[in-house]
C-alpha cells in the first residue's frame, strides 16, 4: 500500500510538472483572454459615464460581468432572437477544453508508458482527476488575478460592489443581490460545476473520442444558457438565473456528477484495451 | 521470469487479430517476431504487456495470470509504435520525468544509456522536437532498457536507425539478455531478426505460422 501510494505521488508529481512546463502557455492565452474581456467591459461601462463618476469597476463587478450570464428566457416567439452570453460561454468551453482533454490527449501520446511503471491503471485515473481539480483551480484563480489587477489599477476598494453597474449593465437590483449570492455564483458554483463538467468530458472522451465529448459538453452548456432547469448545470453559474435554480441542490448535483462520472469512468477505463493510436483511428 | 501463452484469441471491431496463440517464452533469450503489417505482432506484444485483454485464452506472467493477478508485468521496458515523448522537452528529461515514475535509477544511469544507444551528450539538453527520426527511435529504446526490466518488448526498434546505431542497439540488447532479460522483437525485416533472435516466430493473419531456433553467433 505504501508503494501504491508513493507511486500516485509521483504521477500526480508527473501531471503538475506538466501543467507547469507543458500546458503555460496555455494559462497565459486564458489571462491575454480575460484582459481582452474586460477591457469590452470597460468600454460598455463606459458608455454609462455617470457610473464610473462614483465607484469605478471593482474586483466583484469584473466576475459578474464573466458569471452575469442571461435572464431566464420565456418562450421564444419567431420575432424574438435568442443570444448567447459571449463571455460565459467562452470562459467555460475555454477551460472545458483545456482541461478536460488532456487525460485522453495524455493516455493516447505517453499513457502506455506509465501505466506499465506504475503497474496499475488506478494511480494513473487518480492522478488525472488530482490534475483536472488543480488546473480548473488555476485557471479560476487567472480570472480572480486579472479581475484583482484590473481593480487595483482603476483604484477601486475591492469588496466594492458597484451597484450602479449591476442595475445599469447587468439589469440587475443590487438591493435583492446578497455577497452571499454573488460569491455563490461567481465562485463556488463555477469551480463546482467546471470540475464536474471537466470529468463527465474525461469519461466521455474515453468512451467515445475527445472530438465528439467536446462537442456533447458545449451542446449542453449552450442548452444551459437556453432553459433553465436545475439539471442544466451552466445555470448555476449565472448570477442572473441566482432566485431560479436552488444553491444546495447545485452543489449536490454537481459533487454526485463528479462522483459518479469519476467512478464509472475508472470502471470503464479499467476494462479498457489500449489497442494504440493507430488502431483506433482504424476503427 | 517465464511467460505463458495458452489459446490466446483478440477480437477487436470484429476483427481477429489475434487467433489461438500458445507459446512459452523463458528469461535470458532473444525471441523475433516476423510478420507484415497487420499480422498481428504489435497485438502480441500488447497483449503480453497487459494493454489489451484476451478475448479468449490466458497470458501468465511467472505463473501469475495477467489481467487477474496482475494489471500490467511487475518489470517491463516498451516501445511500441511512437514512443510518445513531450516534444517541448529536452531528451533527458523526457527519460527523467519517466525514471521518476518507478524513482529506481537516476540521471548518471539516464545518461549512461542515452550514450549506449549512441544520443551524443550534445543532443540530452536539445529539445525533443528538434531531435531526428533516428534520435527519436533511440531515445525510445532508451525509455525501454534504461530501468533494466525482466520484460522488454520492442515494435520495430530498428527504423530509421543507421547501420552504426542498429550495432549499437544490438549490442546493448545482448548484454540485456545476458543479465537474465527476456527480450521479443517485432519486425517485418527478417534479416535483422536472424542477426538478433536466439528464437523466431512468424506470424501472419493473427497467427503463430512458425517458430525456430536460430544457431548462436
Amino acid at each position: 500500500m505504501k508503494n501504491k501510494i508513493k507511486l500516485l505521488k509521483r504521477q500526480i508529481i508527473y501531471d503538475m510538472k506538466i501543467i507547469l512546463s507543458f500546458q503555460h502557455k496555455r494559462h497565459l492565452i486564458f489571462i491575454i483572454i480575460n484582459v481582452f474581456l474586460f477591457m469590452l467591459f470597460h468600454r460598455k461601462v463606459n458608455g454609462y459615464t455617470a457610473i464610473l463618476e462614483d465607484d469605478g469597476i471593482g474586483f466583484w463587478d469584473y466576475l459578474i460581468y464573466i458569471f452575469c450570464g442571461k435572464n431566464k428566457m420565456n418562450n421564444l416567439t419567431q420575432l424574438d432572437i435568442f443570444d448567447m452570453p459571449v463571455e460565459w460561454l467562452l470562459i467555460h468551453s475555454y477551460i472545458l477544453l483545456a482541461v478536460g482533454t488532456y487525460p485522453k490527449v495524455e493516455y493516447g501520446e505517453r499513457g502506455y508508458q506509465f501505466l506499465l511503471r506504475a503497474g496499475n491503471k488506478w494511480c494513473w485515473w487518480i492522478s488525472k482527476g488530482f490534475y483536472i481539480i488543480t488546473d480548473v483551480m488555476l485557471y479560476y484563480f487567472s480570472i480572480m488575478l486579472v479581475a484583482l489587477v484590473s481593480s487595483i489599477l482603476n483604484g477601486t476598494s475591492i469588496n466594492n460592489i458597484n451597484k450602479d453597474i449591476l442595475y445599469y449593465v447587468f439589469g440587475i437590483d443590487g438591493s435583492k443581490l446578497t455577497m452571499n449570492d454573488i460569491v455563490r455564483s461567481t465562485v463556488i458554483m463555477p469551480l463546482l460545476i467546471i470540475i464536474a463538467l471537466c470529468i463527465t468530458l474525461m469519461f466521455i472522451s474515453f468512451v467515445v473520442n475527445i472530438m465528439i465529448s467536446v462537442i456533447i459538453l458545449l451542446a449542453y452548456l449552450s442548452v444551459s444558457a437556453y432553459w433553465c432547469s436545475k439539471w442544466l448545470l451552466g445555470n448555476y453559474t449565472m448570477v442572473l438565473r441566482t432566485d431560479e435554480v436552488p444553491f444546495v441542490a447545485g452543489v449536490l448535483i454537481a459533487c454526485g456528477i463528479t462522483v459518479i462520472f469519476f467512478l464509472w469512468g475508472y470502471l470503464y477505463f479499467n476494462q479498457m484495451d489500449m489497442i494504440g493510436k493507430q488502431r483506433e483511428e482504424m476503427i | 521470469m517465464y511467460i505463458e501463452i495458452d489459446s490466446l484469441t483478440k477480437i477487436i471491431g470484429g476483427q481477429k487479430v489475434l487467433q489461438d496463440i500458445n507459446l512459452q517464452l523463458k528469461k535470458g533469450v532473444i525471441y523475433g517476431i516476423k510478420g507484415k503489417n497487420g499480422s498481428g505482432k504489435t497485438m502480441l506484444l500488447r497483449s503480453i504487456c497487459g494493454l489489451i485483454k484476451p478475448t479468449e485464452g490466458t497470458v501468465k506472467i511467472d505463473g501469475k495470470l495477467l489481467g487477474k493477478d496482475l494489471t500490467f508485468p511487475h518489470s517491463v521496458g516498451v516501445l511500441i509504435e511512437n514512443p510518445g515523448f513531450i516534444v517541448n522537452l529536452s531528451g533527458y528529461d523526457n527519460l527523467k520525468m519517466l525514471a521518476d515514475i518507478k524513482g529506481e535509477i537516476g540521471k548518471t544511469e539516464i545518461e549512461e544509456v542515452m550514450e549506449q544507444v549512441g544520443l551524443n551528450r550534445n543532443d540530452f539538453r536539445k529539445k525533443y522536437k528538434t531531435y531526428s527520426l533516428g534520435m527519436k527511435q533511440k531515445l525510445g529504446i532508451a525509455a525501454a532498457v534504461m530501468e533494466h526490466p525482466d520484460l522488454i518488448l520492442l515494435d520495430e526498434p530498428t527504423n530509421a536507425l543507421d547501420e552504426e546505431s542498429v550495432n549499437r542497439v544490438i549490442a546493448l540488447l545482448k548484454k540485456e539478455k545476458e543479465r537474465g532479460a527476456l527480450i521479443i522483437i517485432a519486425s517485418h525485416d527478417l534479416e535483422e531478426l536472424n542477426y538478433l533472435s536466439d528464437t523466431i516466430l512468424v506470424m501472419e493473419e493473427g497467427r503463430i505460422k512458425s517458430q525456430h531456433e536460430e544457431e548462436s553467433d
